[in-house]
């Protein structure tokens, strides 16, 4: 199978010899706005959408996910390791705990989620509203149409700052009511909300979400920071 | 500082550094789904027009992207100065060669489509005089849509050499009448021609073209495996 051919080629460092790590930049962006001009007016946004469902399965095993901004740039975002798998899954627990008594939605962190401004969007951390679950109707669709009221970003090994923080300000463009974007090296919690600026939380114990999710409080050092200190040592 | 004394262990990402990213090399991501999406609604030349346009929207980023017929983008990084040296050289020689017997000879920057509807640029390749009579002018803009009677890959520092091979193979099945995989590392090239097997030879001084490049001996030791014993010093 042609797959399996190229998968191979790519796992195997076969001649052996030389290093197989890349001297590109990271996180590798490539823009690919003659494609979407070449197919506007001939695809809708659902076809669009559908690419990335294509891509994670014509992809698999690779070691990255897509993303596409506004501008056409096509994202490949190494997965996170185990660490930051971690991380993202305590996150993703506490929300869920809060969601299930006070309702919207947790979504996985591999859920797409297509932004006003045409962006695709895997964000590691998001929880729609009891409102934006009503506006998605009954039926919920493969992805996500509204920017989710509450984002959260954890930064991984790989990660650089600015395109991060380029990220959290494009969620409060397209919608977003509370960002959080959390720096374990650094440990620090930048805090994004509309019309005022961020916030930057150093070393916080915990911090709060109200009032989009009234009664949200993360316990960043105990759950993220923590998990950092206990690697190093 | 609280976020100095917290940085044990994992390296810290900094706003300005580089980082490399930890994804194999080249890297290959399966854009499939865009391609079938598009079938019969973009022409081919359309989709060529997609390389034309990454090229100048992608300038200065270190790389290059190539599209093979299962619908991989590969990008690979820019080859570094000795390999650029060495891409120079083969592609004056050819193209002092041509002076005097014809045809088309082109260096790296040559946009390819090849019967198979990969998108390929081969470091250097000459178009034999028939090839030439039944193609457009060269003002046209479109890409070369016919496979090269004469293809040559040089590996560089970050190529691996299977892909390499396959892509050799397949210039043939699209019709190349005559292939060079030039391996300055091992000092070897690999002779590719359409119905025996490919033949390698260990260290040779010079390389002959005959009959496809009637009389054209590419002197590659002196030329190409030369730059890297200065480079190794």
């Amino acid at each position: 199978m042609v797959t399996d051919v190229a998968l191979k080629d790519i796992a195997a460092v076969t001649d052996g010899d030389e290093s197989c790590y890349i001297d590109l930049p990271h996180p590798l962006s490539i823009n690919i706005r003659p494609i979407l001009e070449s197919v506007a007016g001939k695809l809708t946004d659902e076809e669009i959408d559908q690419w990335f469902v294509g891509f994670a399965q014509a992809n698999e095993g690779r070691g990255f996910y897509l993303e596409l901004t506004a501008e056409g740039e096509l994202v490949i975002n190494p997965m996170v390791n185990l660490h930051s798998g971690i991380a993202e899954a305590e996150g993703i627990a506490d929300l869920m705990i809060w969601s299930r008594e006070r309702g919207g939605l947790t979504l996985s962190s591999r859920t797409i989620i297509r932004l006003p401004d045409g962006t695709r969007a895997e964000p590691d951390l998001s929880w729609l509203s009891p409102e934006q679950v009503t506006e998605l109707g009954p039926v919920l669709p493969r992805t996500v149409t509204v920017c989710p009221a509450f984002v959260g970003e954890i930064m991984s090994e790989t990660d650089r700052l600015p395109p991060l923080q380029r990220k959290m300000e494009r969620y409060i463009a397209n919608g977003a009511l509370l960002g959080w974007l959390i720096d374990p090296y650094r440990r620090r919690v930048h805090v994004y909300r509309p019309d005022t600026d961020t916030e930057i939380l150093e070393d916080p114990a915990s911090v709060s979400a109200d009032p989009v999710m009234p009664g949200f409080v993360f316990e960043v050092r105990q759950r993220i920071f923590a998990l950092h200190e206990t690697a190093a040592e | 500082m609280a976020s100095a004394a917290s940085v044990k262990g994992a390296a810290l990402p900094t706003d300005d550094d580089e980082l490399y990213c930890d994804l194999p090399h080249p890297v290959w991501v399966n854009i499939r789904p865009i391609l079938e999406s598009v079938a019969g609604k973009l022409t081919d030349e359309e989709i060529d027009q997609w390389f034309v346009g990454f090229h100048e929207l992608n300038e200065g980023r270190g790389f290059t992207l190539e599209l093979t017929a299962e619908g991989e983008l590969v990008i690979s990084p820019m080859v570094n100065r000795g390999g650029g040296r060495a891409e120079f050289r083969l592609a004056t020689a050819l193209g002092i060669w041509e002076d005097e017997h014809g045809g088309e000879a082109y260096g790296p920057d040559a946009n390819m489509r090849l019967p198979d509807g990969s998108r390929i640029r081969p470091d250097a390749l000459w178009l034999s005089p028939e090839q030439v009579a039944a193609l457009p002018p060269v003002s046209d803009d479109g890409a070369i849509t016919v496979c090269p009677a004469f293809v040559a890959e040089i590996v560089s520092g970050t190529d691996r050499l299977p892909p390499l091979h396959r892509k050799m193979e397949r210039y043939i099945a699209n019709g190349a009448q005559l292939g060079w995989l030039i391996d300055p590392y091992r000092r070897r090239v690999y002779v590719y021609r359409p119905g025996v097997d490919m033949e390698m030879l260990e260290d040779p001084e010079t390389i002959s073209g005959d009959p496809v490049l009637e009389g054209f001996a590419f002197e590659v030791r002196r030329r190409i495996f030369a730059l890297h014993e200065t480079a190794g010093g």
